[in-house]
């Protein structure tokens, strides 16, 4: 079967397009997310094919649509709602963690919300403090929201009609350094083959991106990217790294996490968010707790340092954990 | 000044002894009566202690020569006095209560705890010194399979001698079990109050059966078979280095009280290693007894040069069957090994079946006196 | 020309049934509430632990409104939430039973008194103050997606009134023309802060002109205006002719918290109000227009009592959750 390469975005906006023609209950609202298709391409060729009922874009009120969404949730529809930049969950967190992620238990089970709240992710194209973060962990913390990082457009299509089809609010997080827009430099390893056809990927399946022997390292989103790269330059030089892409953060697969520490004994995670109180804290923890006797070496964590993201590219490339670094703190732990 | 063998023993009668041990090495400082060395003369350890002060300078017999007294053993420099080297050891700071923390990574902990190794013996490669899993494997692959244990000293005579036995002689076992119902008796109403045992009573009936056939009471040297006038009983005593056999001498000329005295005497001073080279040598026919220990019947090797070895199992009890009845009567194995250069098998079993007659019917065989 | 909106002496004892019903229930509770946590005020003690926001008083907002709906018709309140509940149809035993943190309760315990849903009536309120108008709207916006004429209610205090969500809701309902009503409850106080003290704007029955939709204003706790508005509002946004904005003057008997000293209210504020007992006109009202009787009023209130006694039973009998059930329920299956 000859390769089918997608972009992510492409990837994202087939499986609401499936998902939309499969049931007549999912709707997708946003801010540019209609005619424009959204800023970043995941709602491409909708508004065309479904009209502006079923995807509509909405005044600049995040707490009125995405309050909306939880509403329109409660009747029996299945809305998709994009938060344009992830930075801008402040002025909408109370509708997301004090009522997507609780109803459905303050309600002792009776109110579903299937709702998917989309939204854009990550640096690294010089878009200062308030407009490249990555913020996953915070969405993460509060019990209620499950939270979806893919790294890969087979990855982002399979885990989207999978969000859509769930009965509980999902948070889905794409990078902007992902979706393999022409106006932002995307890796290549991004752009991968996507079936035609609908599928879905379940949660709480991490995926080993490669397998290795002497350290695992933990990644999401670029990271992953990034950490693949390290490992095929270390590789050279005899170091054989096993790289786990997350693809949920809730629910977590500590299993894969934990089976692939027993094998290597050591820990790298990266992240792209800040490093403290984070996604690297969480992981490094559950192995701690969990797989203890089979650590060689303490577990290291790479991350965004707690420095809002500067704006300058020297500055910005510095915060970023980059593939040089990963290299280095590998072989730091390696040797 | 160069320190020679002194003379303990007799070179002529047991020849020359080997250096079995060192105790000081070249530079050490010695004092007057220090221990220097141990010689071994037929399974008799000697020690050589040092008749004045001062340094060691050369070993001149090192460990394994064969010597005899007066060749030249060690070479020391005397000094007028002991040189203190090493200072007197400071009373120690008294310790705070150590908990010595082994630091290692918990992967290490778990490997060790898995193959059974303890920590504080492995050296850590890891920063500072931490012990890392790769440590602890390399420390793995490091432990010998085995502990090495040189064969020397007493070990290493009965093993050149067992050698030499067997390659030199063609070595044949008669197994014969023997009723000893009436010895056992007789043993138990009165000979154990008297504190005669049963190896006594053995030695006793086989000088008796010698008697009778003395082509058994021989050694076989080169190409001669020596038949001996007296009749000197090897007794086989186990002690904690090995084997030892002293000798009772003209045992057909002493009583059984006698006997059983001299065995328990010998035994003892053998177990403390307090033989001399004359009660080890000189035994003409050598017994060996293995009861004790449950053994039924065994293939015992001789004792070179003698042309026979007596071997004796334990008292058993067995059934049979007469006049529709099961009874029960105690045997004893014996085992005979002979060898085939200087006897043949109707001989051997005849000497025997005589030793046997005497153990079965001791009331009216053995001699008491 | 605007259709009159039509009363009957069925509906008006119903009304003035729950009415009683909600003003039993709440005078219950206070002293339920109050049960266990004397002599000093110990806010978790008692079968009812927690806060506690009581609307007697405030009854006309709920019944003028609820009146109207079907079960299907969606319903979001505020922390102060008991009367809504009870207007709209939600079972009381299971209400009384989740208040007092039982397992019989609508919510199994896991919500308590702000957080009341019961999905049968698509009833649900919050503590956040705000909140239920972008909710409501996008239960209006789901309505007219799939094609029925069912509405969606969001209650708000004038302090809600100020909140981002209540402007952005209303543009939204506004912009896409959604079966929505907003309905304000004045009560007069934030708390403590009067709306004198909180508010730019007289009235927030204004603000609709902001949003380009109707904006009516109920003055002095009147059931038949706000039944007759709300009756309006909701036939005109079935019709698909958009949200409505709904405010009611209205007064709560108590503090807006049980416990609450009310320091900022004037002492003869209550005394007043009660003069004004909107049980008390409502009942010379229909005794007005013959419809009701003394007697037939005690019957009312007996039978009120005897519902309300038994839901409290009911709720007082019930087993607690099992504790390990506060590890199930947050996510669907």
């Amino acid at each position: 079967m000859a390769e089918r390469l997608l972009p992510m975005y492409r990837a994202i906006s087939e499986a609401i397009d499936q998902e939309m023609a499969r049931d007549p209950r999912v709707f997708v609202m946003g801010e540019d997310i209609g005619v424009y298709g959204g800023i970043f391409g995941a709602t491409y060729g909708l508004y065309q094919k479904y009209g502006p009922e079923r995807v509509r874009d909405t005044p600049i009120s995040e707490a009125g649509f995405i309050g909306a969404a939880v509403g329109a949730a409660a009747v029996g529809m299945r809305p998709i709602v994009e938060l344009m930049f992830v930075d801008f969950f402040g002025v909408t967190f109370d509708q997301i963690f004090n009522h997507m992620a609780k109803n459905h238990y303050m309600s002792g089970g009776q109110v579903k919300l299937p709702i998917v709240l989309m939204t854009a992710i990550g640096g690294g194209y010089n878009d200062a403090a308030q407009h490249s973060q990555v913020l996953y962990s915070i969405f993460a913390h509060v019990p209620g929201l499950k939270v979806v990082v893919p790294s890969t457009s087979y990855d982002a299509k399979g885990l989207m009609i999978q969000a859509i089809r769930d009965d509980n609010p999902v948070v889905y997080f794409f990078h902007k350094g992902l979706m393999g827009l022409p106006w932002m430099p995307y890796p290549e390893t991004a752009v991968t083959h996507v079936p035609e056809e609908p599928y879905t990927i379940p949660f709480g399946k991490a995926d080993i991106k490669k397998e290795g022997r002497h350290i695992t390292v933990v990644a999401a989103a670029l990271m992953v990217h990034k950490a693949l790269e390290a490992a095929s330059k270390l590789e050279k030089e005899g170091i054989s790294v096993e790289v786990i892409d997350v693809r949920t953060l809730v629910p977590l697969d500590k299993q894969t996490i934990i089976e692939s520490v027993k094998k290597t004994h050591r820990l790298l995670i990266v992240d792209e968010d800040y490093l403290s109180y984070g996604m690297t804290g969480e992981i490094a923890a559950v192995v701690a707790e969990e797989a203890f006797e089979y650590l060689d070496a303490p577990i290291k964590r790479l991350a965004v340092p707690n420095v809002p993201i500067p704006f300058s590219r020297p500055l910005e490339q510095y915060v970023i954990p980059s593939t040089e670094r990963i290299i280095q703190v590998i072989r730091s732990i390696v040797k | 000044m160069i320190i020679s063998v002194p003379e303990i023993w007799d070179y002529k009668k047991y020849g020359p002894g080997v250096v079995a041990a060192w105790f000081k090495k070249e530079g050490s400082i010695i004092k007057k009566d220090d221990l220097l060395c141990h010689i071994m003369v037929v399974k008799v350890t000697y020690e050589v202690r040092a008749p004045v002060n001062g340094r060691v300078v050369k070993i001149v017999a090192p460990k394994g020569s064969k010597v005899k007294p007066g060749d030249p053993l060690i070479d020391i420099e005397e000094t007028a006095e002991v040189i203190t080297v090493i200072p007197e050891a400071k009373p120690a700071e008294k310790a705070l209560p150590s908990e010595t923390i082994i630091r290692a990574t918990p992967a290490a902990k778990r490997l060790a705890r898995e193959l059974g190794i303890d920590l504080s013996t492995v050296t850590g490669t890891g920063p500072g010194g931490l012990i890392t899993e790769e440590d602890v494997k390399r420390y793995r692959e490091a432990i010998p399979a085995y502990k090495a244990k040189e064969l020397s000293g007493l070990r290493k005579i009965i093993a050149d001698r067992m050698m030499e036995s067997m390659k030199n002689s063609a070595q044949v076992t008669l197994h014969m079990e023997v009723d000893v119902t009436e010895l056992v008796n007789m043993y138990e109403k009165d000979l154990k109050n008297k504190d005669i045992t049963y190896t006594a009573l053995i030695v006793k009936a086989v000088s008796q059966a010698l008697q009778e056939h003395p082509y058994m009471n021989a050694h076989i040297v080169n190409d001669e078979i020596r038949i001996f006038n007296r009749i000197n009983i090897g007794v086989a005593v186990a002690i904690e280095q090995g084997l030892l056999v002293p000798v009772i001498k003209d045992a057909d000329k002493k009583s059984l009280s006698q006997i059983s005295n001299e065995i328990k005497e010998l035994s003892s001073l053998a177990k403390k290693e307090g033989l001399t080279p004359d009660q080890l040598t000189g035994s003409t026919f050598t017994i060996t007894n293995l009861g004790m220990y449950g053994i039924d019947y065994f293939t015992p090797i001789i004792n070179p040069p003698e042309i026979a070895i007596l071997g004796i199992g334990r008292i058993s009890d067995k059934l049979y069957y007469e006049n529709k009845e099961i009874k029960v009567r105690k045997v004893i194995t014996l085992s005979l090994t002979f060898d085939h250069r200087a006897v043949d098998g109707a001989p051997a079993a005849e000497f025997l079946a005589k030793i046997a007659s005497i153990l079965t019917n001791p009331s009216q065989k053995l001699k008491l006196e | 020309m605007r259709k009159l909106v039509e009363l009957t002496k069925e509906k008006a004892v119903n009304m003035l049934y729950t009415m009683i019903k909600i003003r039993y229930f709440e005078d219950t509770m206070k002293q339920i509430y109050a049960e266990g946590k004397s002599p000093i005020f110990n806010i978790a003690a008692g079968p009812v632990p927690g806060e506690m926001h009581l609307s007697a008083g405030q009854e006309p907002t709920a019944v003028g409104v609820c009146i109207h709906l079907r079960p299907e018709d969606f319903v979001s309140a505020t922390h102060r939430a008991h009367h809504v509940a009870i207007a709209k149809g939600v079972d009381l035993k299971k209400l009384a039973a989740e208040i007092f943190g039982k397992k019989t309760g609508l919510c199994k315990g896991k919500g308590g008194h702000m957080h009341l849903f019961d999905a049968k009536v698509n009833f649900s309120c919050s503590g956040i103050v705000g909140a239920s108008f972008p909710q409501a709207t996008g239960a209006a916006l789901a309505f007219k997606m799939m094609g029925k004429d069912n509405v969606a209610v969001a209650y708000g205090g004038d302090g809600a009134a100020n909140q981002g969500t209540f402007h952005e809701a209303l543009n939204l309902a506004a912009l896409w023309k959604l079966p929505v009503i907003f309905v304000i409850e004045d009560n007069k106080w934030a708390i403590s802060v009067p709306k004198s003290s909180s508010t730019a704007i007289t009235r927030n029955s204004d603000r609709a002109v902001a949003y380009g939709i109707p904006g009516v204003f109920i003055p002095d706790n009147d059931l038949f205006a706000l039944y007759e508005a709300a009756g309006e509002a909701i036939e005109r946004a079935r019709k698909g002719g958009g949200p409505t904005l709904i405010e009611i003057e209205t007064y709560r008997f108590y503090g807006h918290f049980e416990g609450d000293p009310e320091v900022y209210r004037p002492k003869d504020e209550v005394e007043k109000l009660r003069e004004k007992d909107p049980i008390k006109r409502v009942k010379e009202q229909l005794i007005a227009r013959g419809w009701l009787d003394e007697q037939g009023y005690e019957t009312l209130w007996s039978k009120a009592r005897s519902e309300v006694d038994e839901a409290i039973r009911f709720a007082r009998e019930s087993p607690y959750p099992e504790p390990e059930e506060a590890l199930e329920d947050v996510f669907a299956r």
